[in-house]
C-alpha cells in the first residue's frame, strides 16, 4: 500500500491491555528474541542489552516507562525496534504487538484527550512528558494512543538526571 | 569553494610544512651548515605550497611561501647562508602557514606583512647582495596576444636549470575539469610537472572569476603555468596532457635578456584558446586515459599510497569486528567429527584473523608523527625557560591505532612540558652537579607482549620525595602519619594526585592547573597505565602501557549471578583461586574491608555481585554492611563445612578473584567463576547509560550472549578504592616487582584446547612426535616405544583440572629429564620455545604440579613442575627415595 500524506499507519501494540501505536515509519522490525542482559546501576525503565544479528540494541522496558506494575516477559512479549533515525539503537518491551493500523490524518485527536483515556499512573506520566505521547486516535472497538518514539529516551534521561540532584 | 580541492590542499600542505619543520630543526642542529639534500627538500616544500596555493586563490598563503621560497633559493645557490635568526625566522614562517592553512576561509585576511619584512630583512642581512638586486628587477612575459601577461623576479628566470631553458610554454589547465578526469589534484599536477620542468610562475586566470572569496566557480577554472623544460612542442602535449590548443610557446631567445632587458615580446599569438575549447571532448579524454594505463610513470611519485576517508575505514574496522564475531559463533558450532567442516572452520578463521589484522593495520600509524612535534616544542621550551635540551627518539616506526595516537598526543605533551619545565635543570646547576650540561629527553616506543610501552626519560634532577611530602601534606592530601609510613617511590607516584602541583612558581610552561592527574585520567581513559620511576638527581622515568587498539581487545570473562562480564586483559594481573579452609583463613577483614594477604602485601578485596547490586558508589556504610553481610555468609559456610567433613561428605568451597591493577590501584575482584578468554569488539555503550562509571562498553560474546565490559577505574571509585592509603603502596609494590621479573627459559604448549601450558626448558630432555596409533596400552597405563625405549605416556588431564586434549593421529610427547622409569607428557600442539619475562603468580591457581601462572603471549599460561605430576601419577615410583 502507497502512502500518501493525509494517511498515518501505526504499529500497534498492547501494554498492561491498552492499545497503543507508534509511527510504522519509526519502526526498523519487531523481534521475538528476549534474551536480555542487565546493565546493572542502569536506569529501572532499561531492561537490558539485546543482540541482533551481531548488533547491541538497549531494550527500554515500557511498562516501567510509565509506571506500571512490572511483569515477566511471556510468550507474547515482542520488542519493538526502532530505526537509527530515532535515536541511537533501540526498542522497547511490550505485552504483545497488534496489526498494523491505518488511518486518516484527521483521526488523529489532540494530544490533550490522551490523557483521559489512560490509567492514572500512566496519564501522570504523560502530563510530566507531554513528548511522550502524540495524541490518540478513535478505532473502531477502542482508543489508541500514539506513543512518540522519540520521547522515550528524554524521559528516562530527564529522570535519571532528576534522581542525581536528589542524591546531591 | 571547492570542498575536495581546498582539503586536499589543506592536508598536503600541512605534511609539507611538518616535514619542512623538521628539516629545520635539523639544519639547526647541524649549526646552521647548509645541507644540499636538505634545502632542496625544503625548497620543495614551500615550493609546491606556493604553487597549490595559486590554483586556490589563496594569496596570503602563496606570497608568505613565495618569500620563504625566495630566500630557500638563495640559500641553495649559495647566495646566502643560514643563521640561528633566519631559521627562527622562516619557522615562524611555518608557523604563520600553518596557523593559515588551519582557518584556510579567512587566511587572505591574515596579516603576514611583519613576517614578510622579517624574512626580507633576513635576506638582505645575510644575502648576496647582487641577487638581491636580482630579486626586484621584474621580468614580464605577456601570451596569448596581449591577452595577458606574467609578471616575475628576473632571479627566477636566471636560476633556471640550463635545461629547462631549452623550451619556455604557457601551459593553460582547466583545473576542474583535469581534476575530475584524470583524478589528479592540483598538487599533485605540480609535482609532476616539477619532475621534468621549472615552473616559472603560475596564475588563476582571475578575469573570469568575481571574488575568490565567495567560492571558485564551477568550471571553467583556468590556471596558467610558465614552465620551462627541455621537451620539445612535439613532445610537451603528452608529457603534459594538455591540447596543443593550452600550449603556447614563448620563444626563448628573448629571455637570453632577459636579466638585462625586462620586456620578452610574445611572437606567436595564437589567440587566447576559448574557455570552453579547453575542455577535452570525450573521444579525447578516452585517448588520455589510455595514454594514462600505458604509462605508468604518469602521476605522483608516491603512487603506492591513497587516501581514505576514517568513516570508511571505521566502517571497515567495525564489519571485520563483526566477522570476527561470526568467526567465533562459527566456531563454537563446528562439528569435529566432519572433518570437511573442521577444516573449512579453520581456513575462515586464518582468513578471518588476517582480514581483521590487516584491517586494524590501515589504522595504525607510526608513533614518529606523534614524537616529531616534540623537536619543535623542547626547542622552544629551551629558548624560554633558558635551559639546553637535546631530544632523542626512539621507536618512531613503531605503529599505534589511530585514535589512541591522537589521544595520547595531550598527555604526552604534559609529560614532555613537566620533564623540561621542572625535571631538567638550568645549565649552571647542572654543571655543579657534575652533568653535562645539555639535559637529554628520551622518547622511546616499543611493543611487549601485546601491548604498546612509551617511555619517556630524562636526566634531570628527578622528583625531590621531600618536597612532594611536604606539599601533600601541605594541601590536606595525605596525613602526616601515612606519609610517614610511606616509602620514597610510594611519595613519588603522589603526584598522580588531584590537586597536586610541586612548581614553587607556576610558569607558563606547565603548572597551568592541570595536573600529572588529567595525563593519568586520559592514559586510563584509553586503557592504559602508567608507571612512575624517578632517581632524585639522576632522572625520571615514566612508563605509559597501552593497548594497540581499542577496537578488539583481549579479555577475561567472569560470571556474575546469571551473567557474564568482560574484563580487559590490559587491568589483569593474576587469577587467584582459594579453596576450602584458605577462604576463611587467608582472606582477613582490615577495617571495613576484606583483604588476602598476596605475596606480602595486602591486597583489598571487592565482591563483582556487590558492586554491581549497589548503585550508589560505595561509601561507609555500604561497606560496612557488605563486610557483615560477608562475615555472617563466611561463618555460616565454614559451620556448614566443618558439618560436611565431619559426617564425610567433601565440598568445594571456593573463592575465585582476578587481581588488577588500575593507575595506582590493585586490588582483588572477586568473581563467581572464570569462564574464559576471548577477543572481544567494543562496543560503545548507548547514551542512556554512557554515564554509568564501571562500564567500559559492552560487547557481544562468541555464544551470542551480551556482556558489559568492566571499567577497573570506574569499578574501583565505584566500590571507593581510591579513598585507601594502602593502594598505592601496592602500586609500588608492582612497579618495583616488575623490575625484578626474571627471564626464564620456557617450553610453550598446549594439551586441551583451553589452557596454554609452559614447562621449564631446562627440565626438559626432548620433544617426540609420535603417531598415536603407536600407543600401546597395558597394565591400565599407555606406553609408546621411542628409540627402542618404552616411555609412558603421561595425559596432564588425567593429573590436573585442565580440559581434554582432543583426538588427533599424531601428537607430541614431551620427554622431561628424570632419573627414573622414562616418560612423556602429552601435547596437542607446540606453542613457542623461548625465553620469557615471567611475572609468576605463585600459590595462586597452583595446586601439585604447577607452578604458579603467568601471561605468556598474551595467554593466561600455568608453568608446569614436570616431576611433581609424574610424582602424582605414580606415587609408588617415588616412594623408595623418602624411605
Amino acid at each position: 500500500m502507497t502512502r500518501s500524506d493525509d494517511v498515518l499507519q501505526f504499529c500497534s501494540f498492547r501494554l498492561a491491555g491498552r492499545l497503543f501505536g507508534v509511527d510504522i515509519l519509526d519502526v526498523k522490525e519487531i523481534t521475538s528474541e528476549l534474551r536480555i542482559a542487565k546493565v546493572s546501576h542502569a536506569a529501572d525503565e532499561i531492561a537490558g542489552y539485546l543482540n541482533l544479528r551481531g548488533q547491541v540494541h538497549l531494550v527500554v522496558d515500557l511498562r516501567r516507562v510509565f509506571r506500571l506494575a512490572p511483569a515477566e516477559p511471556g510468550e507474547f512479549s515482542r520488542i519493538l525496534i526502532f530505526k537509527p533515525s530515532v535515536d541511537e539503537p533501540f526498542g522497547i518491551l511490550v505485552d504483545a504487538t497488534d496489526e498494523v493500523v491505518t488511518i486518516a490524518s484527521g483521526q488523529v485527536e489532540e494530544r490533550r484527550h490522551a490523557g483521559e483515556v489512560l490509567p492514572a499512573e500512566m496519564a501522570e506520566r504523560r502530563k510530566a512528558h507531554p513528548d511522550l505521547t502524540g495524541g490518540v486516535c478513535r478505532l473502531d472497538k477502542e482508543l489508541m494512543v500514539i506513543l512518540n518514539a522519540r520521547g522515550i529516551l528524554p524521559v528516562i534521561l530527564e529522570n535519571e538526571s532528576h534522581i542525581k540532584e536528589i542524591a546531591c | 569553494m571547492e570542498p575536495s580541492l581546498l582539503d586536499e590542499f589543506v592536508n598536503e600542505s600541512k605534511e609539507h610544512l611538518t616535514n619542512a619543520e623538521a628539516d629545520f630543526l635539523q639544519c639547526e642542529r647541524q649549526g646552521c651548515v647548509a645541507d644540499a639534500a636538505l634545502i632542496n627538500r625544503i625548497f620543495r616544500a614551500v615550493h609546491t605550497i606556493k604553487g597549490s596555493a595559486g590554483f586556490l586563490g589563496l594569496v596570503r598563503i602563496g606570497e608568505l611561501a613565495h618569500r620563504m621560497e625566495t630566500l630557500m633559493a638563495m640559500v641553495r645557490d649559495g647566495a646566502m647562508s643560514l643563521s640561528p635568526s633566519s631559521v627562527g625566522v622562516l619557522l615562524d614562517g611555518v608557523d604563520r602557514l600553518g596557523t593559515m592553512l588551519s582557518a584556510v576561509e579567512s587566511s587572505n585576511e591574515v596579516v603576514i606583512a611583519d613576517l614578510l619584512e622579517r624574512l626580507q630583512a633576513q635576506m638582505e642581512r645575510d644575502g648576496d647582495s647582487q641577487r638581491i638586486q636580482s630579486l626586484q628587477e621584474r621580468v614580464v612575459v605577456p601570451f596569448g596576444g596581449g591577452g595577458g601577461e606574467f609578471s616575475f623576479a628576473a632571479y627566477n628566470l636566471n636560476s633556471l636549470p640550463a635545461p629547462h631553458r631549452s623550451h619556455i610554454y604557457v601551459l593553460s589547465y582547466d583545473l576542474l575539469a583535469f581534476q575530475e578526469k584524470k583524478g589528479k589534484s592540483p598538487v599533485h599536477l605540480l609535482e609532476y610537472l616539477a619532475t621534468m620542468g621549472t615552473i616559472l610562475d603560475g596564475a588563476l586566470d582571475t578575469t573570469r572569476v568575481e571574488d575568490l572569496r565567495d567560492g571558485l566557480p564551477s568550471r571553467p577554472l583556468i590556471y596558467r603555468l610558465l614552465y620551462g623544460t627541455v621537451l620539445d612542442a612535439s613532445l610537451i602535449p603528452i608529457a603534459v596532457e594538455l591540447d596543443e590548443k593550452d600550449i603556447e610557446e614563448i620563444p626563448t631567445d628573448a629571455f637570453e635578456h632577459a636579466a638585462s632587458s625586462c620586456e620578452i615580446a610574445s611572437d606567436i599569438p595564437p589567440p587566447p584558446p576559448p574557455p570552453s575549447a579547453s575542455r577535452p571532448e570525450p573521444s579525447e579524454v578516452a585517448a588520455f586515459v589510455r595514454e594514462g594505463r600505458d604509462e605508468p610513470s604518469v602521476g605522483s611519485g608516491n603512487a603506492d599510497t591513497i587516501r581514505i576517508r576514517v568513516d570508511v575505514l571505521d566502517r571497515l574496522m567495525q564489519l571485520a569486528g563483526e566477522l570476527v564475531l561470526v568467526r567465533n559463533q562459527q566456531l563454537m558450532n563446528v562439528n569435529r567429527a566432519d572433518t570437511t567442516s573442521r577444516a573449512i572452520a579453520q581456513r575462515l578463521d586464518i582468513v578471518t584473523s588476517d582480514l581483521q589484522e590487516t584491517i586494524m593495520r590501515t589504522r595504525m600509524q607510526p608513533i614518529g608523527s606523534v614524537f616529531a612535534r616534540f623537536s619543535r616544542m623542547v626547542r622552544d621550551l629551551g629558548l624560554k625557560l633558558g635551559k639546553d635540551i637535546a631530544i632523542e627518539t626512539q621507536g618512531n616506526e613503531v605503529e599505534l591505532d589511530k585514535s589512541i595516537l591522537e589521544a595520547l598526543a595531550d598527555p604526552l605533551v604534559h609529560i614532555v612540558r613537566n620533564s623540561c619545565d621542572h625535571g631538567i635543570e638550568n645549565p649552571q646547576v647542572r654543571a655543579a652537579a657534575g652533568k653535562p650540561r645539555q639535559g637529554t629527553l628520551l622518547l622511546k616506543a616499543y611493543h611487549q607482549s601485546g601491548q604498546m610501552i612509551v617511555e619517556i626519560r630524562d636526566d634531570g634532577r628527578g622528583i625531590d620525595a621531600k618536597a612532594v611530602r611536604e606539599k601533600a601534606l601541605e594541601k590536606g592530601l595525605k596525613s602526616a602519619e601515612e606519609l610517614a609510613q610511606m616509602s620514597v617511590v610510594e611519595i613519588q607516584a603522589l603526584i598522580f594526585l588531584p590537586g597536586f602541583s610541586t612548581a614553587a612558581k607556576l610558569s607558563d610552561v606547565s603548572g597551568r592547573g592541570v595536573g600529572m592527574d588529567v595525563v593519568k585520567t586520559s592514559i586510563e581513559r584509553l586503557g592504559g597505565t602508567i608507571d612512575l620511576l624517578s632517581d632524585p638527581g639522576q632522572g625520571t622515568r615514566m612508563t605509559l602501557r597501552l593497548p594497540l587498539t581499542l577496537a578488539i581487545i583481549p579479555s577475561l570473562i567472569v560470571r556474575s549471578g546469571t551473567q557474564r562480564y568482560a574484563i580487559p586483559q590490559i587491568n589483569l594481573e593474576e587469577l587467584v583461586c582459594l579453596y576450602d579452609e584458605d577462604v576463611a583463613r587467608k582472606v582477613e577483614c582490615a577495617g571495613s574491608r576484606e583483604v588476602y594477604r598476596l605475596r606480602d602485601a595486602l591486597l583489598p578485596l571487592v565482591r563483582l555481585g556487590h558492586v554491581l547490586r549497589n548503585r550508589e558508589p560505595f561509601c561507609e556504610e555500604t561497606k560496612d554492611r557488605i563486610t557483615e553481610e560477608e562475615l555472617a555468609l563466611r561463618e555460616a559456610g565454614n559451620a556448614q563445612l566443618l558439618e560436611d567433613r565431619r559426617s564425610g561428605i567433601s565440598v568445594d568451597l571456593s573463592l575465585s578473584f582476578a587481581v588488577l591493577k588500575a593507575g595506582g590501584m590493585r586490588f582483588g575482584l572477586v568473581i563467581d567463576d572464570v569462564v574464559g578468554f576471548e577477543e572481544i569488539v567494543v562496543k560503545p555503550m548507548h547514551r542512556a547509560v554512557k554515564h554509568l562509571p564501571v562500564y567500559a562498553g559492552v560487547t557481544v560474546l562468541g555464544d551470542g550472549e551480551v556482556a558489559m565490559i568492566l571499567d577497573v577505574p570506574g569499578v574501583a571509585r565505584h566500590a571507593s578504592l581510591s579513598a585507601e592509603g594502602q593502594d598505592e603502596s601496592n602500586q609500588a609494590d608492582t612497579s618495583v616487582r616488575s623490575e625484578e621479573r626474571d627471564r626464564r627459559g620456557l617450553f610453550l604448549f598446549r594439551s586441551g584446547p583451553m589452557e596454554q601450558l609452559a614447562v621449564p626448558m631446562d627440565a626438559m630432555r626432548r620433544i617426540e612426535r609420535v603417531d598415536m596409533g603407536r600407543i600401546e596400552t597395558g597394565a591400565g597405563r599407555e606406553f609408546v616405544t621411542i628409540a627402542g625405549e618404552s616411555v609412558e605416556v603421561l595425559r596432564l588431564e588425567d593429573h590436573l583440572p585442565l580440559s581434554r586434549t582432543e583426538a588427533a593421529e599424531s601428537m607430541f610427547l614431551l620427554l622431561p629429564k628424570t632419573l627414573g622409569t622414562p616418560y612423556g607428557i602429552l601435547a596437542s600442539s607446540l606453542v613457542d620455545i623461548g625465553e620469557y619475562a615471567v611475572d609468576l603468580a605463585v600459590g595462586t591457581v597452583c595446586g601439585d604440579g604447577i607452578e604458579g601462572t603467568a601471561i605468556l603471549r598474551d595467554h593466561m599460561t600455568l608453568l608446569l613442575r614436570p616431576e611433581e605430576i609424574r610424582r602424582r601419577s605414580r606415587p609408588e615410583l617415588f616412594e623408595g627415595s623418602f624411605a
